[in-house]
């Protein structure tokens, strides 16, 4: 379960001053798949970074599973999987080195540790792990940081544009296993600008620009709402922040 | 041809620091005041080297005269520029033949792969041609200075100029080539980064060594079969390496015939070099992604066998980012290094008379203890924190906060991972000076202890301001080693305190009969105190700067806001 209380987050003073997180209120509960959409700069990866402890909202609470993240932050950590939005590795670290090391930290008991192969076997990534991870290409720093997430089977699992630079197979292997991970009851928060993913995959989406949620709904409701009958997701996506645009600009 | 020189102008201005693009930026971010310490720093290191030659060339000139082999001098001079050509030359082509970013998106566009080759070849020339001027000139100049000058001199000397550093470039490529073709360059980057530097470094010192050494007091070797011996050496030295030998011998009077033979085999060699590279160079290129399906699935990790303990796997990771890239290898191992380097470099520059002057003039009695303990804590103490500096993280320090681990254990980490570092590098540092200064042996009963405790508290000190305001942004290792003021800084502090604590100690020692050994006790349990109380508290502040996040990933000026 994630639940964010009116979260605020402003970067800069001043001139550079961007109020990137409005007032956000926003609830995902437990066993559900959440797809969170928005245009570049909307500040998607902003509330992603306040969840996970990357950065401290300036006011608000935020609640994981029954632990108030900002005051237990140990225990809100020890139950997420993160997957930033650029993949951050200890360069020359081999994938099993750095698989090895975040088992450890996060006191993955040896026979949780089978995960590893299972899911490196899952991404095709069995042949690259021996080698250091500064030769990886793109794609597969990608589904190294996908397995280094999943690898303590967290509670709540988030995800910052996880399917950009996967391949078709591997892309539909991580769909796969969103859904599984929440028929086991956990939760899955995701941000993408891929359509046709949110729409045929999440229980619910949220759609935020310019730092306020202006809609949070399953995708079917999105698209039956009054006046919009009949368009795809992507259609309400691009009048609903276009409609934003007008009264700010 | 044309095509060529647009694709030295584009990699040129891609990279240079003195290009318009580059004053802009550093106008941006306020550092033009760096540029006239730049210039003066290089003019002042080719003024040493400039007087440095001379000193060497005069010395040989005479030799040269005396053995009948004026051409002694000009001998020594290529050699010089081919050694250092190629050692600049191997460094300079892997980077810019290979890892450079654009190769890989040159070879999408319209150029033939000779065209790429031959334009990053004329790059890696224009600085060995500055190399090849200095050992040149300076040669040319001894030589004029000292004899009659003929035409030839100055004639040969404009084309040794020009060509001069064609063939020794084209060995180093040839050389970068092979390795390239032998091993894989973007796996093993590091490692033969490190290799060069301390090839190089070894080089530079042997080569220094041997000058020396051999032509040290050139008047002292005027007996007839010294002078025979030299001869001989050189004679040998000379038909062994006839391709020094002729543009040695161009130098002098009617050396214009071994001139036509050694412009021939540096372009011959150069055009070689190019083709040789050029070849299959797209296919050199596109090596890198392909490595990591050169192994088996086989190799499966021991990790999945035993486990070890948060706070050993946040160890390991410490020196996974120590040895990240050469540039923190190196400077750690200078840090470890500093003080018995300082000694060798001193005890081989210094001549023997100077040395005892000054080991006189160091005696400093029964203090000698409080002396060694002082100057090694200080040393020490304000060289090992910038190992193991959160900013060393850079970005990947999201991966620690995100991590359900308390600040302290991160710091813990740190610390331990100092200690291991430093500790023994105290000790030996230590016992050295002990013996150097002959300051008595049971001295070291509290400096060991005493200095070991303070250095866990500078740690302390200095790891306030990096949890404060860490240097996370930096795109390349050198930035949080050398911009890094909170390093700067927390070294400021360990000073201070060092003179606070030190200045009374002086006091005492040198007016007062106090016992050495009482005091540096005294100094041992300060340490120890301070131990106790400062650690918890910054502690305390790890955890909360961790839980936050540090707010790292970006600072506020470095992206430009949308709106
Ligand atoms: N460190 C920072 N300093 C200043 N402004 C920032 C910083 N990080 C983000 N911003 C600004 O905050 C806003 C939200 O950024 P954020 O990265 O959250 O967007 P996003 O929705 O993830 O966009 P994208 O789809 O491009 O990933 C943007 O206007 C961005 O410029
Ligand atoms: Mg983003």
């Amino acid at each position: 379960m994630i639940s964010l209380k009116n979260v605020s987050k402003t970067y800069g003073k001043g001139k550079t001053r961007v109020e990137a997180v409005k007032n956000l209120k926003l609830e995902v509960k437990k066993g559900e798949l959440f797809g969170f959409l928005g245009p570049n700069g909307a500040g998607k990866t902003t509330t992603i970074k306040m969840i996970v402890g990357l950065l401290k909202p300036d006011n608000g609470g935020i609640v994981l599973n029954n632990i108030d993240a900002l005051k237990q932050r140990i225990k809100a950590k020890s139950i997420i999987g993160y997957v930033p939005d650029e993949p951050l590795f200890y360069d020359n670290m081999t994938g099993y080195k750095f698989l090895t090391f975040i088992a450890d930290v996060y006191n993955v008991e040896l026979s949780g540790r089978k995960r590893i192969d299972e899911l490196a076997e899952l991404f095709e990534l069995t042949a690259a792990l021996p080698d250091p991870i500064s030769s990886y290409s793109h794609g597969i720093q990608q589904k190294t940081a996908l397995i280094a997430a999943m690898l303590h089977s967290p509670e709540i699992l988030i995800l910052d544009e996880p399917i950009v630079g996967l391949d078709p197979k591997a892309a539909f292997n991580l769909k796969e296993k969103m859904r599984n991970y929440c028929r086991e009851g956990k939760t899955v928060f995701f941000s993408t600008h891929v359509m046709e993913v949110a729409e045929h995959l999440c229980d619910r989406v949220g759609i935020i620009n310019r730092g306020e949620l202006i809609a949070a709904a399953p995708p079917g409701e999105l698209k039956n709402s009054p006046g919009k009958t009949n368009s795809s997701l992507e259609q309400i996506f691009l009048e609903m922040t276009n409609e934003a645009d007008i009264p700010a600009g | 041809m044309k095509r060529t020189f647009l694709l030295v102008k584009a990699s040129l201005q891609g990279s240079a620091l003195f290009t318009k693009y580059g004053f802009r930026q550093l106008r941006e971010r306020d550092l033009l005041w760096v540029l006239p310490f730049a210039v003066a720093g290089i003019l002042l290191l080719a003024g040493l080297a400039v007087f440095y030659l001379l000193s060497i060339y005069e010395n040989l000139f005479y030799i040269g005269e005396q053995t009948g082999h004026p051409e002694l001098l000009f001998f020594y001079a290529v050699s010089g520029s081919w050694i250092f050509v190629f050692l600049t030359t191997v460094p300079l082509s892997l980077s810019l033949f290979y890892y450079a970013k654009d190769s890989r998106f040159l070879a999408f566009l319209p150029f033939s792969a000779h065209e790429i080759t031959c334009s990053r070849f004329i790059r890696v020339c224009l600085p060995v041609f500055l190399i090849n001027a200095l050992f040149l000139a300076t040669a040319v100049f001894t030589f004029a200075r000292n004899s009659v000058s003929s035409a030839d001199l100055f004639l040969s000397g404009g084309v040794h100029l020009l060509t001069g550093f064609l063939f020794p470039a084209s060995m180093g490529l040839f050389f970068v080539v092979l390795l390239v073709r032998i091993i894989n360059v973007s796996r093993h980057k590091t490692a033969l980064e490190v290799a060069g530097m301390f090839f190089a470094i070894a080089m530079i010192i042997i080569i220094q060594l041997s000058v020396t050494r051999s032509i040290a007091d050139p008047h002292a070797m005027k007996s007839a079969d010294t002078l025979s011996v030299i001869r001989g050496m050189f004679e040998k030295l000379m038909n062994t390496f006839f391709l020094i030998r002729w543009p040695a011998r161009s130098f002098l009077a009617g050396g214009i015939p071994f001139l036509i033979p050694s412009v021939l085999v540096g372009l011959a060699s150069a055009v070689l070099a190019v083709g040789v590279t050029g070849f299959r160079f797209f296919n050199d290129l596109g090596r890198r992604s392909e490595s990591h399906r050169t192994r088996t699935a086989a190799a499966k990790s021991k990790g999945l066998q035993h486990r070890t303990k948060p706070l050993s796997a946040l160890l390991k990771k410490e020196y996974a980012v120590l040895f990240s890239n050469s540039t923190f290898i190196f400077q750690t191992a200078g840090e470890m290094l500093i003080l018995p380097l300082l000694i060798v470099i001193y005890a081989f520059a210094i001549p023997k008379e100077a040395l005892e002057l000054i080991a006189r003039q160091l005696a400093f009695g029964r203090n000698a203890g409080l002396v060694v303990f002082a100057a090694v804590t200080l040393i020490t103490s304000m060289n090992s924190f910038a190992s193991c500096s959160i900013s060393r993280e850079g970005k990947s320090f999201a991966l620690s906060a995100v991590l359900p681990i308390p600040g302290r254990t991160h710091v813990t980490a740190k610390l331990l991972s100092q200690i291991i570092l430093y500790f023994p590098v105290y000790t030996v540092n230590a016992v050295i000076m002990v013996f150097l200064l002959q300051a008595p042996a049971e001295s070291l009963l509290y400096i060991i202890p005493g200095g070991c405790l303070f250095l866990v508290f500078s740690f302390f000190i200095q790891i306030r301001g990096d949890l404060k305001k860490p240097v996370l942004d930096w795109t390349h290792p050198m930035q949080a080693v050398k911009n890094n003021l909170n390093i700067v800084a927390g070294m400021g502090k360990v000073f201070f305190v060092i003179l606070i604590v030190g200045t009374p100690c002086y006091f005492i020692a040198a007016f007062t009969e106090t016992d050495p050994f009482f005091i540096g006790t005294g100094v041992g349990v300060l340490s120890g105190i301070g131990c106790l109380i400062l650690p918890p508290r910054t502690m305390r502040y790890a955890d909360t700067r961790y839980e936050e996040g540090m707010e790292t990933g970006y600072t506020d000026s470095k992206k430009s806001p949308t709106r």
